[in-house]
C-alpha cells in the first residue's frame, strides 16, 4: 500500500484541477457463522477499491477505479465529468491544513489477522455449544466478523494519510420457540483478547433468557422508563444523530431551522458527543475519509444544540469548520457526513437511584431492532422488566417504544453513572447505501413520558 | 469483458494444480452514477472487476474471493484454507456449457448524466405541485455488467447485461413532524416509470395524526409493495432447498398443498427481461428458467443449487446465487406475485376500513425460517370507507407470514416494481396490530 500511496501523490500532484483527491482501501474480509452444530467459513475475501475526486469550477466529478495503475486515468476522467456536469455550482470546500502521517494499530493487544482461523472457529463453537445448551427446543447461534482494512487519502493541497484498521465482531443470537431472542453484538477495533473468556458473559445471557419466557403483555400506553445503556445509545444514534448530519439539514431547511445552533433539543442533562478518536471502538477514524483529522464533537450542550457534523463540503457550504465525519460507504461515492462513535454523557447518578426516582414504570434493556423515520422513531426492545417502588419486579413481553425525538429528550429527567459503549461492523445505513461500522452508547436514563406499545 | 475471462482462465489453471476440480466466476462491472439533490448534483463512473474460486480437494469444498487486483495463487492459496474447515463436496461441478447471453441495447446503454439530471429535476418539479415544501434526493447508478463462469469439467459460461438502480428519497417537513418516504428500484432497460414512483412515494406523506388507540387490535391491513417486499422475505427464506436440506422449513412436505390463499400465484422470474437479477445461467453455470412457486396458494416446490440438491436427492433448479468468495444457496430472483384482474390499484377501496403500511423500518423479531413476523411499521396510515384520514407512530405487527397470507381480502389491480420485484398492494385480514 506505501507503493500505491506514493503513486497517489504523484497523481494528485499533476493534476491541473482546482482540488483532486484519490482514497485507496485495501481490505480483506472473514466470517465464521456458527449455527448449532455446523459453520460455514468465508472467506478472506481481499479487496481494493479506488475513488478520484476532484473538483473544477465549482463542481464535482467522481471516479471509481479497480487497479492503482488507473489513478491518473481516473483523476482525468473524474475532470471530465466535473468540467461537463450541469449541476449547481458549490462553494469551495473547506479544506484543513494538510497532514502527513500514518497510523498503525497492530501494536495494541493481539491483531485480529494474528490469530488462527482455527481458534476463531473453535470459539464459535465454543461459545454456541455453551448457549446452546440453555436451550432445550431453541437455536443458539454465533457469527464472527473481520475486516482488516488499510485506507490511504492523498490530496492536492499536501494531506497523505495512510490508517490500519483491526475490525472484528462477535454476534451472539438464542431464540427460543415463541420467538423470544437474546441478541448481542460485541464488535472493537485493534485487539482480539476480548472475544476470549466470555463464558461467564454468556451464561448470564442463557439465564436471563429462561427467566424472560413469560407471556404477559402490557397495555400500550404512555409509561415512565428506564433505557440501559444501549438503548440510550440506539436512542442517541437513530432517533438524534441523524438529524445533525449536514447534508441532510441542507436538503431540508425546514428541519434546519429547528435544530439551528442553540436550540433546545432536550433537557437540561441530555449532553451528546461524537468522538471519532475513540480508537478502541469500530465506529472510530483517527482522520476521515477526506482526509481530515477525526475530532471530538459536542452536539447537544445542556440540551441545547452545539454543533452539526460536517464534512469539507458541508462546512464550506455553513461556514462552520469540518469536523471529521465524513464517511464513504461505497466506492465511487461521496463522502457524507456520518456519525462515527456517539454517545450521551454520563450523569452522577447511580442506578439504585434512578430506579428509586422511577419509582413504577419499566426498565427496557437490549436493543431488536429499530429504525428513524428522521425526527420519529421506533425502537423494538428485547427485555423488559416492570419497576414497583423502585424494585425491579418481573419480565414481561417485549415492547416497542416511539415517539418524536426532541420530546422523547425533553422528557430525560436523569442520567446514569454509567457510560458503557456498545457497537457494530455494519451498524448504520443511509439512503441505501452500505451499512458503516459505528459505536453508540451512553448511561442509564430516566425518561418520564415515553409511547410504549 | 476479455481481461476477466484471460484471468479466470490463469485462475483455473493455477487451481487445477492443487485441486480435483474448480470454478472460477469473474465479475466486471461498469457505470456511471449521479447523486442528486436540488441544490448539487455529482456525476460519477466507474470500474469494478473480481473473481471467485470454488475448489474440491481432498473431497471438501472451500471457496475465496477477490474484487481488484487479481492474484490467482494467492486466490488459490485462499480456497485451499478455507477447505480445510469446508464442508464435504457433495456434487460435481455440471460439465455442460450454457447459452451465452448478452443484453440488447437499450435505453440505458445511451442513457448520458444529463439525461438522468433532467428525469431528477422533472421529478423533484413533479413532486413539488404536490407538496411545495417537499425535497428529492436520489442516487442512480445505471451501467453494464458481465459475469463469466468457468470449471475443471469444460463449463465456460459468459453474459452480459444493462442494470440500473435507483434509490429515491423525499422529505416534507409539516405541523406534525418530519415526514419521509423512501424506496429503491433495480431496472435493466430504462429508468423507472416516474409516474409509478411517484405514486408510491407521495402515498406515505400525510400529515394528520390520529388517535393511536383506534388502530389496535386485529385489523386488516393492506401492505403496499415496499411492505410487502419485506413481508415476502419469508417466502424467500422458505422455499429455499438449503432450509429443506436442514430440516427447517416450513413447507417440508407441502408440496402440492393449499398453503396460502387460493388468490396468491407467485413467481421466480430469472428470465424476466426487465429484472434486475434476471441471468440466462446461475452462479454454478446452471441454466435458468421461470418457475412458479405458489400456484393459486398451491406450493409447487423447493428452490434448488448443485449442493442442496444433491442432498435432497433432486436436480438443480438453476437458483444458486452467491457474492464473489462465498458458498452458494439456493435464492430467489425477481420475485413477482400476480395482479388481480379487477378490483382497485391499492386494494384500500376493496378493503373498506384498516391500516396501510407505507414502509416497514425492521423485522428484527421474526423469524424467517418459521415465517413468524415482528414488523416494526413506524408509521401507518388509516383509511375508513376506502379513504386515508391520518397517521399514527409506533405501529407493530406480528403474526405468521404463511397464516397472514391465508387471509387475503384483495389483491392491487396491477404490479408495481420495488427493489427487484414486481408487487401489487395486497389487503390482510387478522393481523396483529399494536
Amino acid at each position: 500500500m506505501q507503493k500505491n500511496r506514493a503513486l497517489a501523490e504523484k497523481a494528485v500532484a499533476g493534476s491541473e484541477a482546482d482540488f483532486a483527491e484519490i482514497r485507496l482501501v485495501q481490505s480483506s474480509r472473514t466470517s465464521v457463522v456458527q449455527a448449532g452444530l455446523s459453520h460455514v467459513i468465508t472467506g478472506p475475501t481481499d479487496q481494493f477499491t479506488g475513488t478520484a475526486r476532484v473538483f473544477i469550477s465549482n463542481r464535482w466529478g467522481i471516479c471509481e477505479f479497480s487497479s492503482p495503475d488507473l489513478m491518473s486515468t481516473a483523476l482525468d476522467k473524474a475532470a471530465t465529468l466535473a468540467i461537463h456536469s450541469e449541476s449547481p455550482p458549490v462553494p469551495f470546500p473547506m479544506i484543513p491544513p494538510a497532514c502527513r502521517d500514518t497510523y498503525s494499530e497492530d501494536a495494541v493487544g493481539v491483531p485480529l489477522n494474528d490469530v488462527s482461523l482455527r481458534e476463531k472457529t473453535f470459539l464459535c463453537r465454543h461459545y454456541c455449544e455453551l448457549l446452546g445448551a440453555f436451550l432445550v427446543t431453541g437455536s443458539a447461534r454465533v457469527i464472527y466478523d473481520e475486516v482488516i482494512r488499510d485506507r490511504v487519502v492523498v490530496n492536492s493541497r499536501g494531506t497523505s494519510i495512510r490508517e490500519k484498521e483491526n475490525l472484528g465482531s462477535m454476534k451472539i443470537q438464542a431464540v427460543l420457540p415463541g420467538g423470544l431472542v437474546a441478541r448481542e453484538e460485541l464488535a472493537l477495533r485493534g485487539s482480539f483478547d476480548r472475544f476470549r473468556g466470555r463464558e461467564k458473559h454468556l451464561d448470564r445471557i442463557g439465564r436471563d433468557l429462561l427467566v424472560r419466557e413469560t407471556t404477559t403483555s402490557i397495555a400500550p400506553g404512555r409509561s415512565r422508563v428506564i433505557l440501559d445503556p444501549e438503548l440510550t445509545g440506539i436512542l442517541v444514534h437513530e432517533a438524534f444523530g441523524h438529524l445533525v448530519e449536514a447534508d441532510f439539514l441542507e436538503n431540508n431547511p425546514a428541519v434546519a431551522h429547528l435544530l439551528r445552533a442553540g436550540a433546545c433539543v432536550g433537557s437540561e442533562c441530555v449532553n451528546i458527543i461524537d468522538d471519532s478518536l475513540l480508537l478502541t471502538q469500530p465506529g472510530s477514524m483517527k482522520w476521515d475519509d477526506e482526509g481530515t483529522p477525526g475530532s471530538r464533537t459536542q452536539l447537544v450542550l445542556n440540551g441545547g444544540i452545539a454543533s452539526w457534523l460536517h464534512t469539507m463540503g458541508t462546512a464550506s457550504r455553513n461556514g462552520a469548520r469540518p469536523t471529521g465525519n465524513a464517511r464513504i460507504s461505497d466506492p465511487g461515492r461521496t463522502p457524507e457526513a456520518r456519525m462515527t462513535c456517539t454517545y450521551m454523557e454520563p450523569g452522577k447518578t447511580p442506578l439504585e437511584k434512578l430506579m428509586l426516582h422511577l419509582d413504577n414504570g419499566l426498565y427496557l434493556k437490549g436493543f431488536m431492532g429499530g429504525a428513524t423515520d428522521m425526527d420519529r422513531f421506533s425502537i423494538a426492545v428485547q427485555e423488559v422488566w416492570t419497576v414497583r417502588n423502585g424494585i425491579i419486579h418481573k419480565p414481561v413481553a417485549p415492547v416497542v417504544f416511539s415517539g418524536k425525538v426532541t420530546d422523547v429528550l425533553r422528557s430525560v429527567k436523569d442520567t446514569g453513572n454509567d457510560l458503557q459503549l456498545a457497537g457494530s461492523l455494519a451498524g448504520c445505513s443511509r439512503r441505501g447505501s452500505s451499512p458503516l461500522a459505528v459505536t453508540y452508547g451512553g448511561p442509564h436514563i430516566l425518561i418520564t413520558d415515553m409511547q410504549v406499545s | 469483458m476479455n481481461e476477466i475471462v484471460v484471468t479466470g482462465a490463469e485462475i483455473l489453471a493455477a487451481c487445477e494444480k492443487v485441486a480435483t476440480s474448480g470454478e472460477v466466476t469473474g465479475v466486471q462491472r461498469t457505470y456511471r452514477s449521479l447523486e442528486y439533490s436540488p441544490d448539487k448534483s455529482v456525476p460519477g463512473c466507474g470500474e469494478r472487476k473480481g473473481w471467485g474460486l470454488r475448489m474440491i480437494r481432498n473431497g471438501k469444498i472451500g471457496v475465496s474471493g477477490e474484487w481488484g487486483v487479481a492474484k490467482p495463487f494467492s486466490l488459490v492459496d485462499k480456497a485451499i484454507g478455507n477447505c480445510r474447515y469446508g464442508g464435504d463436496a457433495t456434487f460435481s461441478f455440471p460439465a455442460d456449457s450454457p447459452e451465452p447471453g448478452s443484453a440488447p441495447g437499450n435505453e440505458l446503454s445511451e442513457l448520458s448524466h444529463d439525461d438522468v439530471l433532467n428525469y431528477l429535476q422533472n421529478m423533484q418539479t413533479l413532486i413539488k405541485q404536490v407538496h411545495p415544501s417537499a425535497c428529492l434526493s436520489a442516487g442512480i447508478q445505471w451501467g453494464e455488467d458481465n459475469f463469466i463462469i468457468m470449471n475443471s469439467c469444460g463449463l465456460n459460461g459468459l453474459y452480459s447485461k444493462t442494470r440500473a438502480s435507483t434509490r429515491f428519497s423525499v422529505t416534507l417537513p409539516s405541523d406534525t413532524g418530519l415526514l419521509q418516504s423512501g424506496f429503491t428500484v433495480e431496472t435493466t432497460s430504462a429508468l423507472p416509470v416516474m409516474q409509478d414512483a411517484l405514486r408510491i412515494l407521495l402515498l406515505p406523506l400525510h400529515s394528520t395524526r390520529l388517535d393511536s388507540l383506534s388502530a389496535v387490535g386485529r385489523k386488516k391491513v393492506v401492505f403496499s409493495p415496499v411492505a410487502f417486499s419485506l413481508l415476502l422475505q419469508a417466502i424467500r427464506t422458505g422455499v429455499s432447498g438449503k432450509l429443506l436440506a436442514d430440516g427447517a422449513s416450513p413447507l417440508s412436505r407441502l408440496e402440492g398443498k393449499q398453503v396460502i390463499s387460493n388468490m396468491l400465484t407467485i413467481r421466480d422470474l430469472p428470465n424476466l427481461q426487465t429484472g434486475a437479477a434476471s441471468a440466462p445461467f446461475d452462479s454454478e453455470g446452471v441454466p435458468t428458467y421461470d418457475k412458479t412457486l405458489f400456484e393459486d396458494g398451491v406450493f409447487t416446490g423447493f428452490l434448488h443449487d448443485l449442493g442442496t440438491a444433491a442432498e435432497c436427492g433432486v436436480s438443480s433448479t438453476g437458483s444458486s446465487g452467491r457474492n464473489l468468495g462465498e458458498h452458494s444457496k439456493p435464492v430467489c430472483t425477481n420475485i413477482a406475485v400476480d395482479p388481480s384482474m379487477e378490483g382497485s390499484e391499492n386494494a384500500i377501496a376493496d378493503t373498506g376500513s384498516g391500516i396501510l403500511v407505507t414502509s416497514i423500518l425492521s423485522a428484527g423479531g421474526g423469524n424467517a425460517a418459521s415465517g413468524d413476523f415482528t414488523l416494526d411499521c413506524g408509521r401507518v396510515l388509516l383509511f375508513r370507507r376506502g379513504e386515508i384520514h391520518g397517521f399514527y407512530d409506533g405501529c407493530v405487527l406480528t403474526g405468521n407470514v404463511y397464516e397472514a397470507m391465508s387471509r387475503v381480502v384483495a389483491l392491487g389491480s396491477r404490479q408495481f416494481r420495488c427493489g427487484l420485484d414486481l408487487l401489487p398492494f395486497i389487503s390482510l385480514d387478522g393481523i396483529s396490530v399494536r
